[in-house]
């Protein structure tokens, strides 16, 4: 009897112990594994949201050939034009293809986001000498390739909305006190928005007589 | 069995898995408890030490999971790897998908479950979420194109089931006690593989004294950490037991149900077949292990099988004797091994007269007035940008000046020039149509981000107020919308659903005493559809709200209130409302709309056929 009352101190102590140790570890892995899959969930919905993106992109993409086609017929002198405008075309297309592999890599982002701003660009100079082809502009097939491409543009303007949302949220939990741990150990990497250049995008070239 | 008592029943079986859980924890505890108590010779702080930690852990990983889980069906799919499938689907097994998915919701009322895809070639499926509002629907790339159009419809029909059947709510408690239930093993686990190994090397280096205390501390903690596995393989064998019970029986069903809705039990039994006979592994394994229920057929093989195995399934199916089937090519799973003739052998005959939900004919029909809808609008509703413009078309009222002058305010150019192109289109849409519209811009709308939703939510709400008449069917696509978007409210839907009837008679007296002026011309009638409707609900008659009480915002809050009615009660109460549009002779599309709408914010989908909430297949 004696023996197990000095014993109960000791075991009362070494269970205290036992419990904090076993308490303060399950925390933190539920704490952890808890923050890890709140990152996962975010970017996964930024590639989701970036798969909104991909698909307009593609049809974007597509109409292209099809626009500088039948204009091409019109506007055989404005030949480096209309070569601008595919050789940007092609760089966005391979831009998309490598991005569309992992939506969360900074670099493949800003590349097409650059690649994507060069073709824009490009269009707007080409819209610019069609100017000076009256019957090119009143040509229905170019109409109507126009307004979907313009139509296009916009659903793509709005997708980009929504991943740079979702890049936003996700960007913001890799920051922040205490998920920055968490995303530094796995390593979560920074997702890049989609930023317009504005130069790029805003330029629009001059005309020259 | 209908709908609604299939809703009740799946509340109740929440409370079978909460004592299953109870149990299997009681266990675990013994398990954990009797070795510390044997080394510890009885002492009491130790076992109460053991047991708290025990306890502890289970449920404080068991409410992680269930708070994670609490976004609904987008977080479990996403937790699976899926991929949303985009909605200007671009090969034709994704359009194939889509539309299948589509007949279908717009057959039972519901609104358009997302639908996601999981890179994976074997052949499976699952459904997840709390409500139909925030229900997903996830398809393997190996289902969508191995199987054939009637195979696929198949296994969405089986999906749907799930849904209507409230089984994915089931599902995704499930999903939290059974994490719970490994989290000892899991913990055990990181004690030995981690923790322990990084003690031990810590001393190793030191190579002092206090070093080779280390070390004893490190083993200690290995061995420990081992004897915690061992406990949490306990704690796995009850889980894989608890998913087993609950979820074998509702497969039978689901299969019963899928027949029943495609009226083709070749397309659900080939597709069985073909999981049967050609049997892959699913890389999907690692995070399959709490998700095995949710699945169309098992993700992971185990003992103890979340599904009765495929023989079994396809003889029921297609009616004939298991003995009569050839052997599948390889043993298919871990179920196969079992006893067969152990299940209660339920017909699928049997099983139909308790499956209700959607008929056959609704899924044709829900075809035909998704074909009626012109090309043009249905490919505006599978993108977010124009889904919404679509729906800003639906409450504009041509030629009003003063909506044209908001809306030049409110949208860019670009979005004006789209607006002017859909509108003609949408007016020229039936009337019958706008409804589904609605419901087939669910997946697209849901993809806006937070930012976005909120935009389109306040555009929609001062198109609504700028000609200040609220009309009936303006309520309808506000309130239907708002319920698809709310995914943060999701946890306030999914409260408990026990009231009575008489318990929230003030409520429905609102809700009746509005359905019964908006229907009526004179208030003699109004008042004769009111009681009409009150002797349905089997309650005592109250006095008709004063017309300028029954406001919209009444309505909206008395609905709220009446989520919580048990679903057998709301099927009454829906009656009621049907009986007092229907008093006057006619039920007008506006007044279908309505009910439509109140169904829809009660979490009863009305298939829009006949807009009876009575759905019983008699």
């Amino acid at each position: 009897m004696k023996n197990l009352l000095n014993i109960e101190p000791i075991l009362a102590f070494t269970g205290l112990i036992v419990v904090f140790s076993v308490v303060f570890v399950l925390f933190i892995v539920i704490v952890v594994i808890g923050i890890f899959n709140g990152l996962v969930g975010l970017r996964n919905r930024v590639k989701n949201a970036y798969a909104q993106i991909d698909v307009q992109l593609k049809r974007r993409y597509d109409l292209i050939p099809n626009l500088v086609e039948t204009a091409k017929g019109y506007m055989a002198h404005e030949k480096e034009t209309l070569e601008a405008v595919i050789n940007a075309r092609n760089q966005a297309v391979s831009a998309a293809s490598t991005a569309s592999k992992d939506p969360t890599s900074a670099g493949a982002i800003a590349d097409l986001a650059g690649a994507d701003g060069a073709l824009t660009g490009a269009l707007g100079k080409l819209m610019v000498v069609m100017e000076a082809y009256p019957d090119l502009k009143a040509n229905e097939n170019m109409m109507q390739v126009q307004e979907e491409l313009t139509s296009t543009e916009n659903r793509v303007a709005f997708s980009r909305q929504a991943y740079n949302d979702a890049v936003m949220s996700y960007n913001n939990k890799r920051e922040m006190f205490p998920s920055n741990i968490v995303a530094g150990m796995f390593g979560f990497n920074f997702a890049q928005s989609w930023e317009l250049d504005d130069e790029a995008a805003r330029d629009v070239p001059k005309v020259s007589f | 069995m209908n709908f609604y008592e299939h809703q009740d029943r799946a509340r109740k079986r929440t409370k079978v898995i909460v004592l299953l859980f109870i149990v299997a924890v009681i266990i675990i505890m013994g398990v954990i408890v009797v070795p510390v108590g044997l080394a510890s010779e009885w002492n009491g702080g130790a076992i109460a030490i053991a047991s708290v930690c025990c306890l502890l852990i289970v449920g404080i990983s068991t409410l992680v999971k269930l708070g994670q889980l609490n976004d609904g069906g987008r977080v479990v799919a996403e937790m699976l790897g899926g991929t949303e499938l985009q909605t200007s689907g671009r090969n034709k097994a994704e359009q194939k998908v889509k539309n299948i998915v589509e007949e279908m919701a717009i057959a039972s009322g519901m609104p358009v479950p997302s639908i996601f895809i999981i890179e994976d070639n074997s052949i499976n499926a699952f459904a997840a979420g709390w409500t139909p509002s925030d229900a997903v629907i996830g398809v393997t790339r190996g289902c969508i194109e191995q199987l054939n159009r009637d195979e696929l419809q198949g296994v969405i029909a089986h999906e749907f089931s799930h849904i209507s059947h409230g089984d994915m709510r089931i599902n995704i408690r499930l999903i939290g006690v059974i994490f719970g239930i490994m989290a000892i093993g899991i913990t055990g686990w990181i004690f030995a593989r981690y923790i322990g190994p990084i003690i031990l090397r810590s001393s190793s280096r030191s190579r002092s004294k206090e070093g080779a205390g280390g070390a004893g501390i490190g083993l200690a903690v290995i061995v420990f950490g081992l004897f915690l596995v061992i406990c949490g393989s306990v704690g796995t064998f009850f889980g894989r037991l608890i998913q087993a019970a609950v979820s074998r029986q509702r497969e039978f069903l689901a299969d019963a149900s899928a027949v029943q809705y495609t009226r083709n039990p070749n397309g659900i039994g080939s597709a069985l077949r073909k999981i049967g006979g050609i049997p892959q592994q699913s890389s999907f394994s690692k995070d399959g292990g709490q998700c095995n229920h949710m699945f169309f057929s098992q993700a992971v093989r185990s003992l103890f099988a979340s599904h009765p195995p495929t023989t079994e399934r396809v003889a029921r199916v297609e009616g004939i004797d298991v003995a009569s089937l050839p052997a599948p090519t390889r043993v298919e799973s871990g179920g196969v091994s079992e006893n067969i003739s152990g299940f209660s052998s339920t017909s699928v005959a049997q099983g139909v007269q308790e499956a209700s939900g959607i008929q056959e004919e609704y899924v044709a029909r829900a075809k035909l007035a998704i074909n009626n809808i012109s090309p043009a609008i249905k490919e505006a509703l599978h993108n977010s940008w124009s889904a919404r413009l679509v729906m800003y078309s639906l409450l504009i009222n041509k030629g009003d000046p003063k909506q044209h002058k908001l809306l030049t305010n409110l949208l860019s150019n670009q979005e004006f020039v789209e607006l002017k192109n859909l509108l003609p289109l949408v007016k020229k849409e039936d009337r019958a149509s706008r409804l589904p519209m609605i419901d087939l811009a669910a997946p697209a709308l849901k993809q806006m981000s937070n930012e976005q939703q909120v935009a389109f939510a306040k555009t929609l709400t001062t198109l609504v107020n700028s000609d200040h008449v609220y009309s009936r069917f303006e309520w309808v696509l506000v309130s239907v919308i708002k319920k698809h978007l709310a995914n943060k409210n999701v946890r306030a839907d999914s409260k408990k659903a026990n009231k009575t009837l008489a318990r929230c008679s003030k409520e429905i007296n609102v809700v009746l005493s509005a359905l019964a002026y908006s229907g009526a011309d004179s208030g003699d009638l109004a008042s004769g559809a009111h009681g009409h409707a009150w002797r349905v609900t089997g309650l005592k008659e109250m006095t008709m709200v004063q017309v300028n009480d029954c406001t919209m915002e009444s309505m909206q809050k008395s609905l709220c209130a009446l989520q919580s009615l048990r679903f057998v009660e709301k099927q009454k109460f829906l009656q009621a409302c049907e009986s007092c549009v229907e008093n006057d002779g006619n039920v007008t599309v506006a007044e279908a709309e309505t009910i439509r709408g109140i169904g829809d914010m009660l979490d009863c989908p009305i298939p829009m056929f006949g807009a009876t909430p009575n759905m019983s297949p008699q």
